[in-house]
């Protein structure tokens, strides 16, 4: 099986330039993030020989303060479309990075952005890279998903996420 | 001179259009289309002079697109402006013809070094 070349610390690195090219003030280091029960996620998988979701997690008054940066537009004047596009357009650049650390081919999905937790809880977590920009949390989570073979008549997959 | 940005993101079409100017692009007419096929119609209909185009979006990505130009003799100067950037997918990029292939997160300074010989 092919792996996913990246440490912690590289993940760290990755987001730090990210954020460093988009953001101003750049996002500050945290231990914990409070998401409250506003979660916004925007988020990508990566397919081929590693399965893994790469997911950029804020509150909404986070993604909308994200999003009138990013768009150059005032607060009020954006609808959730704006939100989704700033945050999913953030998972898709995270992602892409973190893709090319996948070793062998691989494809990136088209973002997508929900109002609730996307990873699995109780399960590995790769890696989590938690900052706060402008006193609203912003986290980046990197999750492996292993294919577990299920019993059935059609010899279906079924996704799960690494355990 | 105008440009062309392909990108389904209205955000990073607003990034690519605020580093360009910050790159000193500042005379360039910009026109924007948000997939490959909307693109497609653009450039037979408006003639830009370079296209940037993301990779990977709905309808028809940027590949897609940069191979339909050439396959209709299209002679554009394309290039990418996305998040991916493998060894293989530049290499996949140039031999379909595109002159470069800028990451993102871009910088003005990397936006000037790949467009100079395009745009001086």
């Amino acid at each position: 099986m092919m792996t996913l070349a990246l440490a912690p610390a590289e993940l760290k690195s990755m987001v730090d330039e990210i954020w460093s090219s988009l953001f101003q003030p750049v996002p500050t280091d945290a231990d914990d993030a409070d998401m409250g029960s506003d979660l916004v996620v925007g988020f990508v998988d990566i397919s081929g020989g590693w399965l893994g979701r790469v997911a950029v997690e804020t509150t909404d008054a986070g993604a909308v303060a994200i999003a009138s940066s990013m768009l150059a537009a005032e607060p009020h004047t954006l609808g959730d479309e704006d939100l989704a596009d700033a945050i999913g357009e953030l998972a898709n650049i995270v992602g892409g990075s973190v893709k090319s650390c996948v070793e062998g081919q691989s494809s990136l999905s088209l973002p997508s952005v929900e109002r609730q937790n996307v990873l699995r809880h109780g399960t590995s977590e790769l890696m989590t890279v938690t900052t706060h920009w402008l006193d609203h949390p912003l986290r980046v989570r990197v999750q492996q998903i292993r294919v577990v073979e299920e019993l059935t008549a059609n010899g279906a997959h079924h996704l799960d996420a690494a355990s | 001179m105008k440009v062309l940005i392909v990108d389904d993101s209205r955000v990073m079409r607003q990034i690519v259009t605020r580093t360009l100017r910050q790159a000193g692009y500042t005379e360039l007419a910009l026109i924007e289309a948000s997939n490959g096929l909307e693109a497609y119609d653009m450039v037979q209909s408006q003639s830009p002079d370079l296209v940037l185009s993301d990779w990977n979006m709905p309808e028809m990505n940027g590949f897609d697109l940069l191979k339909s130009l050439r396959g209709r003799g299209h002679a554009v100067p394309f290039g990418f402006i996305t998040s991916e950037s493998t060894t293989e997918m530049r290499a996949k990029a140039e031999s379909a013809g595109a002159l470069f292939l800028v990451a993102k997160p871009f910088t003005p300074e990397s936006f000037k070094d790949a467009l100079t010989p395009v745009l001086g």
